[in-house]
């Protein structure tokens, strides 16, 4: 539990390894509910396997992890989105052949009506019959949005969301993810590289580094953090 | 939208008045051409949709077909309850395909697919007192009802049956591939994890696909035994398998009336090719084959497809 008095996402002790290297080495960490939480550290750090344990794509050697009261350790991956958990990916995992529609409509809650109408929330209405792999990349990273979001989830995991975008861009989609805060009250645990966005929007901020956990706490503190900076600046951790 | 109900009503006209214009031998051949369509539907389901292969369809088609003459000879049952169940036993076996098939992915599924389809006429073989052996089961002809025996001919029922069943498979296919199930199938084929962490359950949907399509397969195979009225076990080799395959590749994997043009091409190409030249009729067969994949590779309702959008 952390100090804000609750958590609606706490992994504890997690470890995984692949063929010897500890990719996470028992990491524990809480998420407080509506608020935008950052994973941040070096390549490597296990940023992206922490969701993938998180989403169950990987089954942790040990550790737990609590989704709202629940130990999802053992909870088969399909059944993570019912939970209420859904994310966005690092290198974009969209149906290609499929509509643009089609593609939100795969885990709507609320079948076409509810697809339709988050399309509408991120700006694709227009493109709702085309196939998604015509769009461009910015769209298509929407797209995703609006997948992850027509499942009304309780926890969004966004990989990397501003991977490929510009400054401008990378201004619009800060704005856009406290809108999505507000409008859906979700909490947000975000993996991001791009220091401009998770200084901004992020309430706090957790360090990963080779597979271990280096900092945990809001940004200024974790701006000033020594071991942190020198992490970034190639001194290793 | 009206354009495929306009479409699909004209070509159910066609289908309905086709045995009153020509000559019964052709009417015998067409339906041939709809058992096919149903077994080809079968891979379009699974191959075009959920992205698995299978190079022994083949084997569930003889399965159907000796069910069905079991049912049939043996046990004197009529169509109405042999059908369904070379479906069912056909389904069934699809589904245990498919369980083993989730280990296995590509050229290895493929190859394991290969090897059933090359196992099932050794085993019929083997396994006389069912099977009749090398001399395989005869039935006879089908035979119009009673009250029907005066309006048509044996081959007109018999092709009407036929593709009324294949008009149900379509429509059942047609439902199920444009909504949920089918949204499911090809979500899990363009990206497993992304299909995963949305909600689709993969071990489900990849086995559902397989029984599905061999439960179609099953289907055909029944209907072509009853239209021989006679198995063997040669007749289900490794041929009729990519005999299948070629037909659904050619006719078009994403489309399901590609199913129907693929049941035509299998049947009618290799008389084409026969008259061209009795001697060489398999090579110009194939250089038909290579040349419609190499002018239409996403098979010849896709290359319509396509032609309508351009002109549009």
């Amino acid at each position: 539990m952390n100090a804000d008095g609750g958590s609606i996402l706490s992994a504890q002790n997690l470890t995984i390894r692949f063929g010897g290297i500890a990719a996470l080495a028992d990491v524990t960490f809480d998420v407080a509910p509506g608020q935008i939480t950052g994973l941040i550290g070096p390549n490597g750090a296990g940023k992206t396997t922490c969701f993938n344990c998180i989403t169950r794509l990987y089954q942790p050697a040990s550790g737990t992890i609590t989704f709202n009261g629940e130990d999802i350790s053992r909870v088969p991956p399909h059944k993570v989105v019912e939970r209420g958990i859904a994310r966005t990916f690092q290198n974009l995992e969209l149906f290609g052949s499929m509509s643009v529609l089609d593609n939100v409509q795969v885990g709507a809650r609320g079948g076409a009506p509810q697809a339709r109408e988050m399309l509408d929330y991120v700006g694709l209405s227009e493109v709702a019959n085309r196939p998604v792999r015509s769009l461009p990349f910015g769209a298509r990273k929407n797209v995703e949005l609006a997948r992850a979001l027509a499942t009304k989830p309780r926890l969004l995991l966004l990989d990397e969301p501003a991977a490929g975008f510009g400054y401008e861009e990378i201004e619009v989609l800060g704005q856009t993810i406290k809108r999505i805060r507000r409008d859906f009250s979700t909490t947000i645990l975000m993996v991001e590289h791009q220091m401009q966005l998770v200084m901004g929007i992020c309430d706090r901020i957790i360090v990963l580094c080779s597979g271990k956990k280096l900092a945990d706490g809001d940004p200024a503190s974790i701006a000033r953090n020594p071991e942190v900076v020198d992490a970034y600046l190639g001194g290793g951790c | 939208m009206s354009l495929r109900i306009l479409t699909t009503a004209a070509f159910a006209v066609v289908v309905i008045v086709l045995p009153w214009l020509i000559p019964g031998f052709f009417t015998f051949q067409l339906t041939y051409v709809g058992a096919y369509a149903i077994a080809i539907l079968g891979l379009v389901i699974l191959i075009g949709n959920s992205g698995q292969i299978s190079l022994g369809h083949g084997a569930f088609v003889g399965v159907g077909g000796y069910t069905v003459a079991v049912l049939l000879q043996s046990l004197g049952l009529s169509y109405a309850f042999s059908i369904p169940i070379a479906a069912i036993v056909c389904g069934v076996l699809g589904i245990a395909l498919g369980a083993v098939a989730l280990r296995l992915e590509r050229v290895y599924l493929a190859l394991a697919t290969f090897a059933l389809a090359a196992s099932v006429s050794p085993l019929l073989k083997r396994f006389k007192h069912l099977t009749g052996g090398v001399q395989g089961i005869s039935m006879p002809s089908p035979r119009a009802p009673q009250t029907l025996q005066h309006v048509m001919s044996n081959e007109t029922w018999f092709y009407y049956l036929t593709w009324g069943i294949a008009a149900l498979l379509f429509a059942i296919a047609f439902k199920g591939l444009h909504g949920h199930v089918g949204r499911s199938l090809r979500a899990i084929r363009d990206s497993e994890i992304a299909a995963v962490a949305f909600g689709v359950n993969p071990v489900f949907y990849k086995t559902l696909a397989f029984g599905w399509s061999a439960a179609y397969a099953g289907v055909a195979g029944a209907l072509l035994a009853i239209v021989t009225a006679y198995v063997s076990p040669d007749v289900y080799g490794i041929a009729l398998s990519l005999t299948l395959l070629a037909g659904a590749v050619m006719g078009g994997l994403d489309l399901m009336w590609g199913a129907v043009i693929g049941g035509l091409v299998i049947e009618f190409l290799p008389l084409w090719a026969q008259g061209i030249n009795p001697a060489l009729s398999s090579v110009v067969y194939g250089i038909a084959e290579v040349a419609i994949m190499m002018f239409m590779p996403v098979g010849i309702a896709g290359a319509l497809t396509r032609f309508k959008a351009l002109r549009s």
